[in-house]
């Protein structure tokens, strides 16, 4: 427990009245609950929320949607919100959003960079013409306008940008990514107000007006599959199903080198080689693949790039983001546990 | 049938250089194109031209020489290309943008759909075609693949999330084309040559457009660039199977490769 949280509440206390005291204004978070409760990411958004709060000697706000259960909103309070406000609407209609947002006087509105919420902030900065930035990785006061002044990568995530909310505009809305966010604060002793709010749900789904069907996603063909998972003759022996299982833990598909082609392993059609497929994927994962010429230059254009093999001196670390040595049959089982833990949380 | 399809000119990120001394952006051997995603939202409305006939419209937000990726749109098949210029939109935010594009929409008139990519290539903001369709109050497809037009429904297979949805809606709709949605035809040289010789583009200032002094200011002001941090190539990461899978779960997350929600 990082102890600069005291002396952030006895900021809070002496600056009540320039706060506005209460209920309005501030700095709200909006949060979803999931099936297994708050994410990290609910933490860490109420973690910078709350050291901007201390900076500006305004409270914090949470709106929580998708549950009104208390123990969330006593979890979110020790994080360091001053007040949680819940729902069990997951989408609010953004007409109604917006609404409450002006109601309320929100100052400043901190989304999770989701690829939902993000085009719902969209929508709703739309509604209240009012600036929306999103893809933030920081977040701090600007000396002149005293509004935010956020960081965030552009140019194909080549240099940040700085830029800077407009003097006296509210609310100023941001979505931000969870890395790198603060960890999250953990007071159990924190209390604050906690009330349920009518807000009503966007339906079907984020501003259809129409049907809305949930259909299951077609393996894309490999080149424009996200998320490639590829494995070598190294995996042989630990057996294809489980890189199959790994590729369903990360929503990706499978592919092979042309080591796996000539054992059998996978057909041509999926072998990431310059002589086969030339891919440019958000994350490549290449198991048990030693990173022949052929293979590497296929691949460098990926992304990221991530490495397991047993022999520190494959030429596959070499164009790898991250390498991780070892056995592929005890990292694969390992990774595809803390994925789930890293979803569930 | 009349779909506009919003394009935008850019430097080529691929081509952007960073400097480290000055801590900035060097864009002397960039060259201007057209975002990426923003052709096939292009190739996406002529396939749907195609389908049902009707007529394409391209608009771009930009200095004079954003004519280029008109009259390259005009090569690709577009009918028409307008272009919203003027020397007060050199600051241009986003709510700016959005402005301006949905009064050029009002202006041009009778429109059925809006087109867009799913993001610039050089900003990566991602959020003009939701602006936009709450602006105007239409239905908003996003990260949409497969676009067809039947008895006045506009349908697709969104992309947004990690399982696709079929969506359906009545028109008026904002669209913003799936980025791997398809591959933009190369037009031939006969139809780049007589575009660039003839085509026609039609310039706006804001006061064609009718913009209020509110709506041409913006509300974001561009502080300046600041570094990343040096690439991690090459992290090597330690420790027990489990130990390494954990880190390297925290990682995929923190670069937003799980799909993980809030």
């Amino acid at each position: 427990m990082d102890n600069s949280y005291l002396e952030s509440l006895e900021a809070l206390m002496t600056t009540d009245e320039a706060a506005g005291g209460g209920e309005n204004g501030g700095i709200w978070v909006v949060t979803q609950a999931t099936a297994d409760g708050l994410t990290t990411w609910s933490g860490k958004l109420v973690a910078a929320a709350r050291m901007l709060a201390d900076q500006l000697g305004a409270y914090v706000q949470v709106l929580l949607l998708g549950s009104e259960d208390e123990t969330l909103a006593n979890a979110l309070l020790a994080a360091g919100a001053d007040g949680v406000h819940m729902t069990t609407t997951i989408i609010p209609a953004f007409t109604a959003m917006a609404d409450f947002v002006t109601a309320r006087e929100v100052e400043v509105l901190l989304f999770a960079d989701t690829p939902v919420l993000r085009q719902y902030a969209a929508a709703l900065a739309g509604e209240l013409d009012k600036p929306f930035l999103s893809g933030c990785t920081g977040l701090e006061i600007d000396v002149e306008t005293s509004g935010l002044l956020v960081q965030r990568p552009v140019m194909d995530n080549r240099i940040n940008e700085m830029v800077a909310m407009g003097e006296g505009v509210k609310p100023q809305i941001v979505a931000l990514f969870p890395e790198p966010l603060p960890e999250p604060f953990d007071d159990p002793y924190r209390t604050g107000d906690v009330e349920t709010v009518d807000l009503p749900a966007e339906t079907p789904w984020p501003w259809v007006a129409g049907e809305s069907v949930e259909e299951p996603l077609q393996p894309p063909r490999l080149q424009d599959a996200r998320i490639v998972v590829a494995g070598g003759r190294g995996m042989a022996a630990a057996g294809w199903p489980l890189l199959e299982s790994l590729a369903s833990a990360l929503g990706g598909v499978v592919a092979g080198s042309r080591g796996a082609v000539d054992e059998g392993l996978i057909g041509e059609e999926r072998m990431v080689d310059l002589m086969g497929q030339r891919i440019v994927p958000d994350l490549y994962i290449a198991c048990g693949i030693s990173g022949q010429m052929q293979h590497n230059a296929a691949i460098e254009n990926a992304r990221m790039v991530v490495a397991i093999n047993h022999n520190p001196k494959a030429p596959i670390f070499k164009v790898a983001d991250v390498g991780l040595v070892g056995d592929v049959a005890e990292i694969i089982p390992a990774l595809i546990n803390a994925i789930r833990d890293q979803k569930a949380l | 049938m009349r779909i506009v399809v919003c394009v935008k000119q850019l430097y080529d990120p691929k081509m952007a250089r960073v400097s480290q001394s000055r801590q900035s952006l060097d864009l002397r051997a960039a060259e201007l194109i057209m975002n990426p995603m923003d052709l096939q939202a292009l190739e996406e409305a002529l396939h749907v031209r195609e389908a049902v006939g009707g007529e394409v419209t391209v608009l771009s937000l930009g200095k004079p020489e954003a004519d280029d990726v008109l009259l390259w749109s005009l090569a690709m098949g577009a009918d028409a290309a307008y272009l919203a210029s003027d020397e007060r939109f050199s600051e241009a935010d986003a709510g700016v943008t959005a402005h301006a594009l949905a009064a050029a929409i009002r202006r041009i008139g009778d429109v059925d759909a809006l087109f867009l990519g799913e993001y610039a290539a050089d900003s990566a903001g991602g959020q003009m075609g939701a602006r936009l369709a709450a602006m105007l109050r239409w239905s908003f497809l996003p990260a949409l693949a497969q676009v067809f037009l039947t008895d006045g429904h506009l349908s697709g297979l969104s992309y947004l999330e990690t399982t696709a949805r079929r969506l359906l809606t009545p028109l008026p709709a904002v669209v913003t084309v799936y980025h791997r949605a398809n591959k933009p035809r190369f037009p031939h040289g006969a139809a780049v040559i007589n575009a660039y010789r003839e085509g026609k583009v039609i310039v706006w200032d804001a006061d064609d457009l009718d913009m209020t002094l509110e709506e041409l200011a913006p509300q974001t002001l561009f502080r300046g660039y600041s570094l990343l941090p040096e690439r991690e190539l090459g992290t090597r990461l330690d420790g027990s199977a489990a130990e390494m899978a954990t880190d390297l779960a925290a990682m995929l997350q923190g670069r937003r490769l799980l799909g993980g929600e809030a």
